[in-house]
């Protein structure tokens, strides 16, 4: 509906108004360029106070002798060459087909005797690449025999090594047992003494049966060896223990025994309120490497104290 | 007669006098040291008469012990001796190795179909099994074999349940301006075996699991406003629980499942509401008029803890979850959003901003007082901490140049690693609970 509107609208209009309209326009704006010319404002003109002055040249007849000299005298501009036309277009001169016969070789040329060099420098270069490859293989192969020794040698040296330790070793065992029955025969003498002292009227005797680790010996040096054996289980237990399972803040008291070689065989919690996942830290902290023995023989403890707990100011 | 009454009186004396003599040494305070537990996961073959599984068992059990962070297991280049049988362990070899645990296993054919995985667990120390079980599956099913393997041995050795035969949910967009395809997906824990849960030219938003695992509550624009849905992951069935005029977001099921925490701003204004998903009842839990979103509960359903910016800068506040007064948790960091409780209720993790850098952060709250905060991620712009379900990892999510990526974080922050996920942006994921065995 709106487009038939639209339509009709068009149909109804007169052409002339719009054609007239256009030529006033266009008259209009020639109108205006004209206008615009005349109304451009005038050169301004300097304008300077006082009179006018009157100036008057003079000329006399030696300076004019003087000047027609000097130009006399001047050199004079060389005539200009004339200039010629350029020349007419010249017509492209038609392409040709290029010929260029050229005549056939009457016979080969025969080839010229020239000495071989590059089979001599190959033959040079390949001896001397084999050479070099028979001097690089007779040095592998050297150092592979050399390799080969060393190997030899060191798999010699570690069995030597390990016929030295187990020699050493079975001497230990061996000093160890003689130890063994030294200090049996000891106990045994003491234990005759103790009959005999039993036997006399003196009954104050003390035995004396702690082992002869622990008592005998000098007391000044035994103390230190035992201060440092204690920090060296310390130390042990300390490296072992990971603490992630236990609880903070929490003293877990314990007491294992061990023995000699410082295997740790039981671990008793004597007052410990771990859960069985600390516990477990803690007894996996103590059997998981042998405590400190060797340098610690003479001060050995089958039964050692400690407490489990962090941090550490938490638990002075 | 005299000198055997005193030989036998001495006799019993000397025992007090050898007690006295090895009395116990006490040698102090021992405070040890922190570490992840040295374990050795033994190549696990395969014995049967059919295909071997594609899986490597033993892989799996590896990289999930060692994701924990409370493992270090053994590279399998360094396993030098390969034993299928408790017998077979030679223990002075896994002492010098400095190996607290092994577990050693083999692969057999099921009389059902599938395959069953014979496995022990070894105490290194104490030369002592601690499991000696056989766990059967599917051949497609092997992974989920190795994660249950992983969780008994976790659970063993730790005493906590294992989360790593869980699943996570997440979200990841795919494709350029107006081609962009959103999509909700589930994969296991550590990321493997992705599967769509549903997919959407709208964006996809905020999912979370339900108690039992079995149903993912989000929210979807394809309705052209926001609606949260909830969808059963079997059936892909769902239903619309809250389509209101405005903001419908953030859900989040209470610990029992029988309510749903949300977002709505119906009354003009974000406020956090509780829905008895029976009777799709609302109760309005908050009345402020700055914005209160991203509600979660606490362990006991008692609580809820949500993200607001009534103090200026979004931060977290506490409210009973029937309704009262908010008191604010966090006094840390510039903003804090984003809760995510453990299920003890002891940690809440949170996206913590500072400056630019969005780093995640957890308050631990089990000493008391203000609680102790640890921040576990790098920056710079990580975002949606989702606690696993034993506490002992995060997810959350991050920018990698323009694309968004998923990590996992040990709780201790010892060991973060970059889940292997699907391409596309991937966001906003959340743990499952436990998967009912």
């Amino acid at each position: 509906m709106h487009a038939e509107a639209i339509r009709q609208h068009g149909a109804d209009e007169d052409l002339g108004g719009p054609v007239l309209m256009a030529l006033a326009l266009h008259l209009g704006i020639a109108l205006l360029l004209l206008v615009a010319g005349w109304l451009q404002p005038p050169p301004k003109q300097i304008s300077v106070a006082g009179p006018v002055l009157d100036a008057m040249l003079v000329v006399s007849a030696s300076d004019i002798a003087a000047a027609e000299q000097t130009a006399e005298a001047a050199p004079q501009p060389a005539r200009r060459a004339e200039i010629e036309a350029a020349p007419p277009p010249q017509p492209m001169p038609a392409p040709r087909p290029q010929d260029a016969p050229r005549e056939a070789q009457p016979a080969p040329q025969a080839p010229i005797p020239k000495p071989d060099t590059r089979e001599l420098e190959a033959a040079a270069r390949l001896a001397l690449e084999q050479e070099q490859a028979r001097e690089r293989e007779e040095q592998e192969a050297r150092k592979r025999q050399e390799q080969i020794d060393l190997t030899e040698r060191k798999r010699q040296e570690e069995v030597e090594e390990r016929q030295r330790l187990r020699r050493q070793e079975l001497a230990r065992l061996q000093a160890e047992r003689q130890a063994a029955e030294r200090s049996a025969k000891l106990e045994e003498a003491r234990l005759r003494q103790l009959a005999d002292r039993q036997a006399s009227p003196a009954p104050a005797a003390q035995p004396t049966q702690a082992p002869a680790q622990v008592s005998g010996g000098n007391n000044g040096t035994d103390t230190d060896l035992a201060a440092r054996y204690a920090l060296a289980m310390l130390q042990t237990a300390q490296n072992n223990w990971n603490r992630v399972l236990a609880p903070e803040r929490t003293r877990c008291q314990v007491e294992f025994t061990q023995i000699p070689g410082g295997e740790v065989i039981d671990v008793a919690f004597l007052a410990c309120p771990f859960d069985a996942q600390g516990r477990e830290s803690v007894e996996r902290a103590l059997r998981r490497t042998p405590m400190p023995y060797e340098e610690f023989k003479s001060v050995f403890r089958r039964k050692v104290q400690l407490t489990f707990c962090y941090p550490e100011e938490a638990c002075r | 007669m005299s000198r055997i009454l005193t030989f036998l009186a001495l006799a019993l004396l000397l025992p007090f006098g050898q007690a006295r003599a090895q009395q116990a040494l006490d040698i102090g305070v021992v405070t040890g040291t922190e570490g992840a537990l040295p374990i050795a996961v033994v190549p696990m073959p395969y014995l049967g008469t059919s295909v071997a599984p594609d899986t490597d068992i033993a892989a799996v059990i590896r990289a999930d012990l060692n994701r924990s962070g409370q493992f270090r297991a053994l590279a399998e280049q360094d396993v030098i001796e390969k034993p299928i049988r408790g017998s077979e362990i030679k223990f002075p070899t896994w002492r010098v190795l400095r190996q607290d645990f092994v577990v050693v296993g083999r692969v057999l054919d099921n009389p059902d179909g599938g395959y069953r995985v014979e496995y022990e667990l070894w105490d290194v120390a104490k030369q002592e099994r601690l499991l000696g079980l056989a766990v059967g599956g599917r051949a497609r099913g092997m992974r989920d074999v190795a994660h249950q393997i992983a969780d008994q041995v976790y659970e063993k050795i730790l005493g906590v349940r294992g989360a790593f035969w869980t699943r996570i949910a997440y979200v990841t967009a795919n494709g350029v301006g107006g081609n962009i395809q959103y999509t909700l997906m589930i994969a296991d824990s550590d990321g493997f075996n992705p599967q769509t849960v549903v997919r959407s030219p709208e964006p996809l938003l905020s999912p979370a699991w339900s108690p039992d695992g079995r149903r993912l509550a989000y929210v979807s624009f394809e309705r052209g406003n926001s609606t949260i849905y909830i969808q059963e992951i079997a059936t892909g069935a769902r239903e619309v629980v809250a389509s209101f005029r405005g903001i419908n977001g953030a859900p989040a099921f209470s610990p029992d499942g029988r309510r749903l925490a949300l977002t709505l701003s119906k009354s003009g204004n974000p406020e956090i509401y509780v829905m008895d998903l029976a009777s799709k009842q609302l109760t309005q839990v908050t009345r402020h008029w700055g914005i209160d979103t991203e509600a979660v509960w606490s362990a006991d359903g008692q609580t809820l803890v949500f993200t607001s910016d009534r103090a200026g800068k979004p931060q977290l506040y506490q409210v009973p979850a029937g309704g009262g007064e908010a008191t604010r948790l966090s006094f840390q960091g510039d903003s804090n959003a984003k809760a995510s409780i453990s299920f003890d209720g002891k940690k809440i993790a949170m996206a913590q901003g500072n400056g630019n850098v969005y780093r995640i952060a957890v308050l631990d709250r089990s000493f008391g007082g203000a609680g102790r905060w640890q921040t576990l991620s790098p920056g710079n712009l990580d975002e949606s901490p989702s606690f696993a379900p034993n506490a002992s990892m995060l997810l959350y999510a991050t920018k990698e140049g323009s694309r968004g990526v998923l990590y996992a974080v040990s709780a201790d922050g010892r060991v973060r690693q970059r889940l292997v996920l699907a391409d596309g942006d991937v966001r906003e994921p959340a743990w499952s609970p436990y998967r009912q065995r």
